[in-house]
């Protein structure tokens, strides 16, 4: 009789303990019901004619992904627009975790305007997440006129505004001058063939076969992958959205890698890159560490006047094109920071009039000055602020290259994007073929179309 | 009695309130979202048992799952092992216990994301002083949170280390073992070993049974760790979401990302519920088991 009632008091503890886990998981969905009918009525558009100036100031909730320095930037520029007009305030919150946000979202009480990456504009559109912007557009008559076609176009979804771009952002080549000279390659590598031969050169390695310079730009992982891909041509989607991981891009690009990781030990390399943390004190391009390095306009801006580091010489070239192909020579991914508003916002207009505001030329290039990036409008690359910006000349030049593609706008694009750089791990890790890996990104890009 | 009833519901209510309305029913409704594509945003639509064909044709889920089996696995025994030891050390009469108690006892109190954010340090391969030390003893020094075949045993090291809850509770039946039973045993000349395994263990068995259970069930809920520790090795816009080689996407953490960063609430319910299924299983079969060794002092 006791051991029964022992067992059933275990049986329910254990119970309880489940029941208390999954309920902090499912309690997160079920929030979300209300939501979904709440979001449906769309956007009034005449509510907007009629935005006489009131007397009383009315809310706008603003939240960012950015924090740190980059969150001052960014509530200096909102106290600006709080000052220029007597309609709005805008309130500022720093939220750097997505998820946060797309929760707060999907119960309505989400902010009326926020910033995410151009690779979820398609997924958020198709979900109904973000209040189309064309109407808007028109109706102000607002320029538009001057943005980089990618860059707007990262914004779209089957031919709609969703999204307004305020940068573009793409990768280029950094190297170490010294290292260069130390091993004695005068000119930076063009082609993904002279890329291997400079980066087994560069390589030092200690005693024990683990690496002390990392000669090719293994680190960040991530700022390899898909950049080299598009820079040898490689294509992950057609235009109409087929999805095509099985190219001879992203096969050359993870040939290459594989070919450098076999060389000098994928278990040496795999220690180098898990013990280094970008734009740290253990970043190994800063510490020269590291020969060559892909990496983003932000880069300059963030050592010179973030991290505040004298002394790192280093010179900047295209990404290394296909040998034999000078064509393709330039190219890469752009990427763009975007700034939406909420389906279910509640203030609209509100959002509208900030984000115009921030997108219009003077904040815009007041932005990227701040923000070290290259501004999304091709009319404001003569601004004077910008000028003094790091790295800021050659990226500009490099940013008129055709070979610069953006990743066609598609609702899978984050779990696509998943699913390929695992996949290309494994390859480059010799854990499967090149072959084997592509094929199996294939298999998977079937569900998600 | 009428009133009476009403009146102890009443009371009740607060509890009912919650359990029914924060609890069961938000369970149920996930249970229904796991036949449903649901994102959402939109209203769900019913798509039957899709999800969890689907699960069964996704290699992630399947690594996911291995990752978290070999975790718990592994993990459950080492930790019940070392706090069983470790409590067994406590539980002599030696100056300065209360001092010992404490120390271990103290990774417990650290916050998780504090503690593995020093162990990321530890551990990192090449200017952690783990490899620091391996390296002066002349030992093989890997990247502990790099090399997929180590990224896992490094986290039940992590996990080894922070026992301390364990340690108590296994402390505390410890004292609780009658003396007479270790007084008569020494009459009839048991050595250290034998009073062990033939005391101490049938002895606190409903414990070890007990944390056994609890470690399984948050075995199979691992997340933290290993969240911090991806995380910490990208640190940008990341696609690499499990780690080197997905060696630590745990059916929690991709569980999580198929809710919120692909917005598959419906696949991500119908993995809270095989996980639900999987747990029940286990913990059935462990009861089970445990009528073999489990000896309750009542009878």
């Amino acid at each position: 009789m006791k051991k029964a009632w022992k067992m059933t008091s275990l049986l329910l503890l254990v119970a309880l303990v489940v029941s208390i886990s999954l309920a902090g998981c499912s309690s997160k969905g079920s929030t979300k019901e209300s939501e979904a009918a709440s979001s449906a009525p769309a956007a009034s558009t005449d509510a907007a004619v009629t935005a006489a100036p009131n007397k009383e100031k009315t809310e706008v909730n603003f939240w960012y992904l950015w924090n740190g320095k980059e969150a001052e930037n960014l509530e200096t520029l909102i106290s600006e627009f709080n000052a220029s007009q007597d309609l709005y305030t805008v309130k500022g919150l720093s939220v750097p975790d997505v998820q946060k946000i797309v929760v707060a979202l999907s119960t309505g009480n989400g902010p009326d305007i926020t910033d995410n990456f151009s690779s979820n504009t398609a997924s958020y559109a198709d979900k109904g997440i973000l209040e189309p912007l064309d109407e808007y557009i028109k109706r102000d008559n607002y320029d538009v006129s001057d943005f980089i076609p990618a860059a707007l176009k990262s914004g779209q979804y089957k031919d709609k505004t969703y999204a307004l771009p305020i940068n573009i952002n793409f990768n280029m080549m950094f190297y170490n001058k010294k290292l260069f000279a130390d091993a004695g390659i005068t000119a930076p590598p063009k082609t993904d063939k002279e890329l291997l031969d400079a980066a087994i050169k560069l390589t030092q390695v200690n005693a024990d076969k683990t690496i002390k310079v990392l000669g090719f730009p293994d680190f960040p992982f991530v700022y390899y992958v898909n950049p080299m891909t598009f820079a040898l041509g490689g294509e992950l989607a057609t235009a109409d959205g087929t999805l095509t991981p099985n190219n001879p891009g992203s096969i050359a690009a993870i040939n290459l890698i594989k070919s450098y990781r076999e060389k000098f030990g994928v278990d040496n390399i795999m220690k180098f890159n898990s013990s280094s943390k970008y734009l740290d004190a253990t970043d190994p391009f800063i510490s020269g560490k590291q020969a060559i390095r892909f990496d983003g306009p932000w880069f300059g801006n963030t050592v010179k006047n973030g991290l505040k580091i004298e002394g790192l010489d280093y010179g900047i070239a295209p990404l290394p094109a296909p040998e034999g192909k000078p064509e393709l020579a330039g190219g890469g991914e752009i990427q763009t920071s975007t700034f939406f508003i909420a389906k279910n916002a509640k203030n609209k207009e509100g959002g509208w009039a900030f984000l115009s505001w921030l997108m219009a030329k003077p904040q815009m290039a007041k932005f990227n000055s701040l923000f070290g990036n290259l501004p999304a409008r091709s009319s404001i690359y003569d601004d004077p602020s910008l000028q003094n910006m790091p790295d800021f000349k050659i990226f500009a030049e490099a940013a008129q290259n055709v070979n610069l593609k953006t990743f066609p706008a598609l609702p899978a694009q984050t779990e696509y994007a998943t699913a390929f750089s695992s996949e290309f791990e494994l390859a480059a890790n010799g854990k499967k073929t090149t072959e084997e890996a592509m094929k199996a990104v294939e298999e998977k890009a079937k569900s998600m179309q | 009695m009428r009133g009476n009833t009403i009146k102890g519901l009443l009371f009740a209510s607060p509890w009912l309130i919650g359990f029914f309305g924060l609890t069961l029913y938000p369970i149920l409704l996930s249970g229904y979202y796991g036949f449903t594509k649901f994102n959402v945003f939109q209203p769900p639509e019913f798509i039957g048992l899709d999800n969890y064909i689907a699960l069964f044709h996704d290699d992630l889920f399947w690594k996911s799952l291995r990752n978290t089996c070999y975790n718990t696995l592994i993990g459950t025994p080492v930790n019940l092992v070392f706090a069983i030891f470790i409590a067994t050390l406590l539980n002599m009469k030696v100056r300065g216990m209360k001092i010992y108690r404490t120390v271990f006892y103290m990774p417990t109190i650290v916050p998780l994301a504090a503690s593995t954010l020093l162990w990321i340090w530890i551990l990192n391969g090449q200017y952690g002083l783990m490899n620091m030390l391996l390296t002066k003893l002349g030992l093989y020094a890997p990247s502990w949170l790099g090399d997929p075949a180590y990224t896992k045993p490094s986290l039940i090291m992590i996990g080894v280390w922070a026992v301390g809850n364990v340690i108590v509770i296994f402390l505390a039946s410890l004292q609780d073992v009658p003396a007479s039973l270790y007084e008569s045993a020494e009459i009839d000349g048991a050595n250290f070993m034998k009073k062990f395994i033939h005391i101490t263990l049938p002895s606190i068995s409903p414990i070890i049974l007990f944390q056994l259970i609890l470690q399984v069930i948050n075995g199979f809920q691992y997340f933290t760790q290993a969240y911090f520790i991806i995380g910490s090795s990208g640190g940008l816009n990341n696609n690499l979401i499990g780690g080197t080689e997905n060696s630590l996407l745990f059916y929690a953490i991709y569980l999580y990302h198929n809710a919120f960063l692909y917005l598959k609430m419906g696949k991500a319910s119908a993995m809270a519920w095989m996980m639900f299924v999987i747990i029940g299983f286990v913990t059935w079969v462990i009861f089970r088991l445990s009528k073999k060794w489990v000896t309750y002092g009542g009878e």
